[in-house]
């Protein structure tokens, strides 16, 4: 069926016509929600709010921008929203443990460390590199999805890889004896 | 040693063949590529999420709960709409009294000052109540995953605005620790959380009798 199609039998409220949307878009929408907050869990409770709110403001849906902009713009704001909502537990429970930078052997570790080098940055860098590097999107649907200018995209996607280089080279020197 | 043209070419500043020229007999430039195809290719590689079985069945169930509370009497939603405004208007007030309380006098403030060991007493009292607070916190935010979702947003948020409150107040009291109204604000704030995170208690307690 026509996505277009899909679209209007959402904005009657018709179910099943969410369930084609999830069926369609759930695995970039978890992947994403995953490399965004870090948690399996947290993932899944993004996508399920994902979906609330599309229910609520797909009335306003105007078919101008891509569906799937539209529809990653609210995961996008919902995995910020729920990321400083997270950052504040943390803080508050001060649960956070020290984790000791050891040596990385394996490129097991060597994941690892990257993914908690894309948690430590900032959530507009941490978004834009997920988007570009991840899910593979053009930087011009990334400036779409995050309602940012194409230079603020390279600027983030720059200084992200900035920072994760850094984090990669760093565990290379660390390895040397 | 470091070179800006990769930096340019990034940032849309350095066109494609100029950099291309450049890259040849750039080595920094060079190692830099190479670290950034190094991390592309880790990138994708990073574990792909497992897909829960019950994740659509708790999406359809939440859309279905919000089609049925649409669907359900006229009557209780203005007062659920005034009640997702009373976080807002919350921090508003209290951002117009911090600044009212500013606009006063300095002579008129001074009765708002406490002395070294009343400062001290408020203090230590302030801190066993914080502690309390936050023990009950810990009691109630894992009952929350037990809620309607919509609830637990509504509660979460609410939480949320009284922590920002809080934390306005103690940066306001680090600045100026012996400004009673402040400490009257943060007792007010810290009062809500407690009262909030006893109503999620009992919703929760109710539920599970």
């Amino acid at each position: 069926m026509d996505e277009n199609e899909v679209i209007q039998r959402c904005q009657k409220s018709d179910l099943s016509a969410y369930k084609m949307i999830y069926d369609r878009y759930k695995q970039p929408l978890l992947s994403t929600a995953l490399r965004m907050l870090g948690q399996q869990q947290d993932a899944e409770d993004a996508v399920q709010m994902t979906f609330l709110k599309l229910y609520h403001g797909i009335q306003n849906y105007n078919y101008r921008a891509k569906f799937s902009s539209y529809l990653f713009r609210i995961l996008i704001n919902v995995c910020f929203d729920l990321g400083r909502k997270k950052k504040r537990r943390n803080r508050i429970s001060t649960r956070l443990a020290e984790t000791e930078k050891v040596s990385v052997r394996s490129s097991h570790e060597e994941k690892v460390l990257l993914e908690e080098a894309i948690q430590a940055l900032p959530e507009r860098q941490r978004a834009c590199f997920i988007l570009y590097a991840v899910e593979e999107l053009k930087q011009e649907e990334i400036a779409e999805v995050l309602g940012i200018s194409l230079g603020g995209v390279k600027s983030n996607i720059y200084h992200a890889k900035l920072q994760l280089r850094a984090a990669l080279t760093n565990v290379r020197f660390q390895e040397s004896p | 040693m470091s070179c800006d043209k990769l930096k340019k070419y990034e940032l849309g500043k350095l066109g494609e063949t100029e950099f291309q020229r450049h890259l040849k007999t750039c080595s920094s430039c060079q190692e830099q590529m190479k670290q950034n195809a190094r991390l592309m290719a880790l990138s994708r590689s990073l574990k792909r999420p497992v897909e829960s079985p019950h994740l659509w069945d708790r999406i359809a169930k939440s859309l279905e709960e919000k089609q049925q509370k649409e669907l359900s009497s006229e009557v209780a939603r203005p007062r659920w709409r005034l009640l997702r405004l009373l976080p807002a208007a919350a921090v508003i007030l209290l951002l117009v009294a911090i600044g009212l309380y500013f606009l006063i006098e300095p002579g008129t403030q001074r009765a708002g000052l406490l002395t070294d060991s009343a400062l001290a007493r408020v203090e230590k009292k302030e801190n066993e109540y914080v502690r309390a607070i936050e023990e009950l916190e810990q009691l109630v935010l894992p009952r929350m995953a037990n809620m309607d979702l919509e609830l637990m947003l509504l509660y979460r948020d609410k939480l949320e605005t009284i922590d920002d409150q809080i934390e306005q107040c103690s940066e306001a009291l680090a600045e100026n620790p012996a400004n009673a109204h402040i400490r009257r604000y943060m007792l007010a704030a810290l009062q809500d959380k407690k009262q909030t995170l006893t109503e999620i208690w009992k919703t929760q307690k109710n539920i599970q009798e």
